[in-house]
């Protein structure tokens, strides 16, 4: 399997394929790290358009010895601060339950999966946005507490500690569900 | 180790973070105590259930417009390596054979619609009288002096010149050649006259 390294530098030397490998490669993680950081579906959407299109414009301003998910999650995270910014907390309350999973076709099932994400996404913005950031990058991001570190531009047990918060904020919301 | 250091240490085993050695240690750890051993099944519980609620595909149009918009903004790098790199793909070799034919094609057809001239021949005379317009070109009292000694004139010139006629009576000489040869004739007209 080619690296990212490879993949980015193909396509910057003009394949189209390299991008669709790197796209391939990252979607759904970056897709469910925003979804978890914006709690809103639509502006998930929006948000991650809107970082692949930063990713393709600036494509040669990227620095190829450095890693190409860090860049990506950097970007996404900017714009997510950004949204965060103006929106404020968005509560899960506020939107229309047909925005949430819509895939399904049981309804029964439907109402049951729309309920349960709804709670998570809300127990999910209860937590402070640094503990968001953090469990968001790691759990669905897949990047190393080093790597986050990095990127976040904190110490290693600081983003330890801010993850360890947040999953016993999360059990605690959480637990009632289940 | 204390057991609440235990707590970082049991999320990067979870994830995968821990050394070989570190890992060996945690779960000789892990088979004793009751409050990891707790605290880790709550951790995968919890975090099945965050994956359920965000396992949601994405809309295939934003995926779409996303690579339309990708395709757009890459363009080839024209670089001599990639150039020959893309041109010898598998995919043109059949372009490839049949630019070569065509090549063949074209050049049999024309050979075949334009054959070779027959080149024109030059005889002495021919060479004569253009010795004959070198005598304009040297001096006239030096090949009137010439022409008494020998009472011949120019065609006295014609064993100096023995090795001259037979290229220019050859086939396949050309203007250049004739040129050529006609420019040492002169030298060595000029030559034999300023004797």
């Amino acid at each position: 399997m080619k690296t990212d390294q490879e993949l980015y530098q193909a396509w910057r030397d003009g394949d189209i394929e390299g991008f669709k490998a790197l796209f391939e490669r990252y979607q759904r993680r970056l897709y469910q790290v925003i979804l978890g950081w914006s709690k809103n579906p639509s502006w998930a959407e929006e948000l991650f358009q809107e970082s692949w299109v930063r990713v393709i414009e600036h494509k040669d301003d990227f620095d190829p010895n450095k890693k190409f998910s860090s860049w990506l999650f950097q970007i996404a995270l900017n714009l997510t601060r950004d949204y965060w910014r103006k929106q404020k907390r968005v509560k899960i309350s506020d939107l229309e339950q047909s925005e949430l999973i819509d895939a399904k076709e049981n309804p029964e099932q439907i109402l049951a999966e729309k309920e349960t994400q709804k709670q998570v996404l809300n127990a999910l913005g209860q937590l402070s946005e640094v503990e968001q950031e953090v469990f968001m990058l790691r759990h669905f991001g897949g990047m190393s507490f080093s790597e986050i570190a990095e990127l976040l531009g904190i110490n290693l047990n600081t983003v330890l500690s801010r993850m360890h918060q947040a999953v016993k904020h999360l059990k605690k919301i959480i637990g009632d569900i289940q | 180790m204390s057991h609440e250091q235990y707590e970082n240490t049991l999320l990067k085993f979870f994830y995968g973070e821990l050394s070989g050695e570190q890992e060996q240690e945690f779960r000789k750890h892990l088979d004793s105590c009751s409050v990891c051993q707790k605290e880790l099944s709550e951790l995968k519980l919890l975090l099945q259930t965050l994956d359920k609620a965000f396992d949601q595909p994405l809309k295939k149009e934003i995926v779409k417009r996303i690579i339309t918009q990708a395709k757009a903004k890459t363009k080839a790098k024209i670089s001599i390596t990639n150039s020959i790199k893309f041109w010898l793909k598998p995919r043109w070799a059949s372009g490839w054979a049949f630019a070569f034919l065509a090549v063949i094609a074209i050049g049999i057809s024309v050979w075949l619609l334009f054959p070779e001239p027959t080149p024109e021949k030059y005889d002495y005379w021919l060479l004569a009288e253009d010795l004959q317009s070198l005598e304009d070109k040297f001096s006239k009292d030096s090949l009137i002096a010439y022409k008494s000694e020998t009472n011949n004139g120019l065609l006295d010139l014609e064993p100096e010149l023995e090795g001259f006629e037979t290229g220019f009576e050859s086939e396949g000489e050309d203007f250049y050649q004739l040129e050529l040869d006609l420019y040492q004739i002169e030298i060595v007209s000029q030559g034999i006259f300023e004797i």
